[in-house]
């Protein structure tokens, strides 16, 4: 099978998503207290149950106007900005912590901040240690704020970048 | 002003109910059985829900498009449990029947080792406006009050002391007789519906506890009046049964269940063949990529029941690791490379080295 260079980005979010599902602080963050291993993963037997992924946690930028539900949201998207040599490729990671304006409030020990500025917190402290993206440790680039077009929703945009192998043999 | 309401002809207003009922003024409830086996929604008046006494609190009547209820039905609503108690009368436009809450489910076993539940009425059995059941023959009262000291004296019995001054109408003569009297045992008086299963209770212990998981107040149906509420196949019947406080049994009575005299099923016997056997394997045949999913071998006999403790042994095929984990009935597996999705794999049951059951099973993108 011919190896191709955007493949990583489907790869990067998988695994980006598998590393926040990991964070039980931010599993906290997003469904509260009493969650499980069913609300995180879903429920064994069901196929279409894929728990905090498609509900609060998107490989893709989804913000529902039309949603009356208050929850935190976390999404993720890759790209692949710039491949400056024929064996290297930039790579870069966008996630959007954003919330409902009405469930801002949030603490945790050794936090501080609105919930997006903890789960923006959260959310360097899972990948800033992980050298499973690219060749060594990701940088955070940027860090800035976000909002609706309704200003319903409001929350961090987290840059990160990272250089990887051009294509990778798998 | 409103214009005159033109109703039809006399001998059709059950139509006037019937919009009465499309109101709010109406309720939505379940209507059952006496077994629940058969429930159906209907809209119905229930009347009397604001009481000026705790017996009236628990106490309805409920008018009913005709020929819907019977005695003994039981109605669900407001998270309730109503048992239909009185005759059910009608006036041609609906029909009207006098309810009692129903605070307890009883349980018994039958002697096939089914279990049968009933809600029913529970009240305190006093001498007061009770006779009925209080004096005529049951175990607490039969020697006393039936003989001479019931009259004009005092009657000691033994339970709990308690002393109960009222009027007493006896037995035989009908004479009204103050007395003092003492319980000698904790008796309760219930109503449920009348049906075969509910009559074969009589000489059996129930529990009557809601306390935890470890109830310990055990009675012995003394007494039942099956004549007493009967008003007919038309219009149904309830059985009206004495309690009387009795000892638990901890070898015989099974607290955890609520079952008195409870007799264990046996386990189904293993079959002899594999044909005897059915051989399924549960669980989705998609397997997301590093995540973890539990199948399990299900067995059930010729007729239908779950056999457990049947030998077998899980077998994979797969030409890629596929992450295993056994207990009991059950295998968990994973699949943690990335680059097999889309790939498949079998997952069999195997039973005296050949394929009882099997299944494919795909491995899908994670997300």
């Amino acid at each position: 099978m011919a190896e191709t260079i955007l493949k990583d980005i489907g790869l990067y979010k998988n695994r980006l998503l598998t590393l926040l599902l990991e964070s039980d602080d931010i599993c906290e963050a997003l469904a509260g207290p009493a969650c499980t291993s069913e609300t995180v993963y879903g429920q064994d037997g069901d196929d279409e149950d894929y728990g905090l992924v498609y509900k609060q946690i998107f490989p893709y930028l989804y913000i529902d106007e039309t949603q009356d539900e208050v929850l935190p949201y976390l999404c993720v998207e890759v790209d692949v900005p710039d491949i400056p040599t024929s064996a290297m490729k930039e790579m870069k990671i966008i996630i959007w912590c954003y919330c409902h304006k009405k469930c801002m409030k949030y603490t945790k020990k050794g936090y501080s901040g609105t919930r997006s500025d903890i789960l923006a917190d959260m959310v360097e402290r899972q990948l800033g240690d992980s050298e499973r993206f690219g060749i060594g440790k990701l940088s955070l680039a940027s860090a800035t704020y976000l909002t609706d077009v309704n200003h319903r929703y409001y929350g961090r945009q987290l840059v990160f970048t990272a250089a990887d192998f051009r294509k990778k043999r798998r | 002003m409103k214009e005159w309401y033109l109703t039809p002809a006399a001998g059709s207003f059950g139509y006037i109910f019937q919009e009465y009922l499309e109101t709010d003024l109406a309720a939505t409830a379940w209507l059952a059985n006496c077994d629940l086996s058969e429930q159906e929604e209907i809209r119905c008046v229930i009347q009397g829900s604001t009481s000026d006494s705790q017996t009236q609190s628990m106490e309805r009547t409920g008018l009913f498009p005709c020929g819907l209820v019977k005695a003994g039905m039981y109605l669900f609503y407001n998270d309730s449990c109503w048992l239909i108690a009185g005759y059910p009368g009608t006036n041609g436009i609906y029909e009207k029947a006098a309810m009692a809450l129903c605070q307890y489910k009883i349980r018994w076993q039958k002697q096939n080792g089914d279990i049968e539940e009933r809600w029913v009425h529970v009240i305190p059995d006093s001498p007061a406006g009770s006779c009925d059941s209080t004096f005529y023959g049951s175990t607490a009262h039969s020697g006393t009050v039936h003989g001479s000291t019931a009259h004009g004296g005092t009657i000691r019995t033994a339970y709990d002391g308690t002393a109960h001054s009222g009027t007493i109408r006896t037995a035989h003569d009908g004479t009204v007789h103050d007395a003092t009297i003492r319980y000698s045992y904790d008796q309760l008086s219930l109503l449920l519906p009348y049906d075969g299963d509910a009559l074969a209770l009589k000489g059996r212990r129930i529990f009557l506890d809601k306390q935890g998981e470890m109830p310990e107040k055990v009675y012995e149906i003394t007494r039942m009046d099956d004549i007493l509420y009967d008003y007919g196949e038309s219009h149904g019947a309830v059985l009206r049964m004495l309690a009387v406080r009795t000892q638990l049994d901890p070898a015989a009575d099974n607290q955890e269940l609520r079952i008195c005299n409870y007799i264990p099923s046996p386990p189904p016997p293993v079959p002899d063949s594999l044909s005897d056997l059915s051989v399924r394997i549960l669980g989705s045949q998609k397997l997301r990529s590093g995540l973890a999913r539990t199948y399990t071998a299900r067995f059930t006999g010729l007729d239908g029941r779950n056999i457990p403790d049947v030998e077998f042994t899980w077998k994979v095929l797969s030409d890629f690791a596929v992450d295993q984990s056994v207990s009991q009935n059950t295998i968990r597996l994973a699949v943690n490379d990335e680059k097999q999705v889309g790939c498949s794999f079998t997952l069999q049951v195997l039973m005296q080295d050949s394929v009882a059951a099997e299944i494919p099973i795909t491995v899908t993108e994670k997300y």
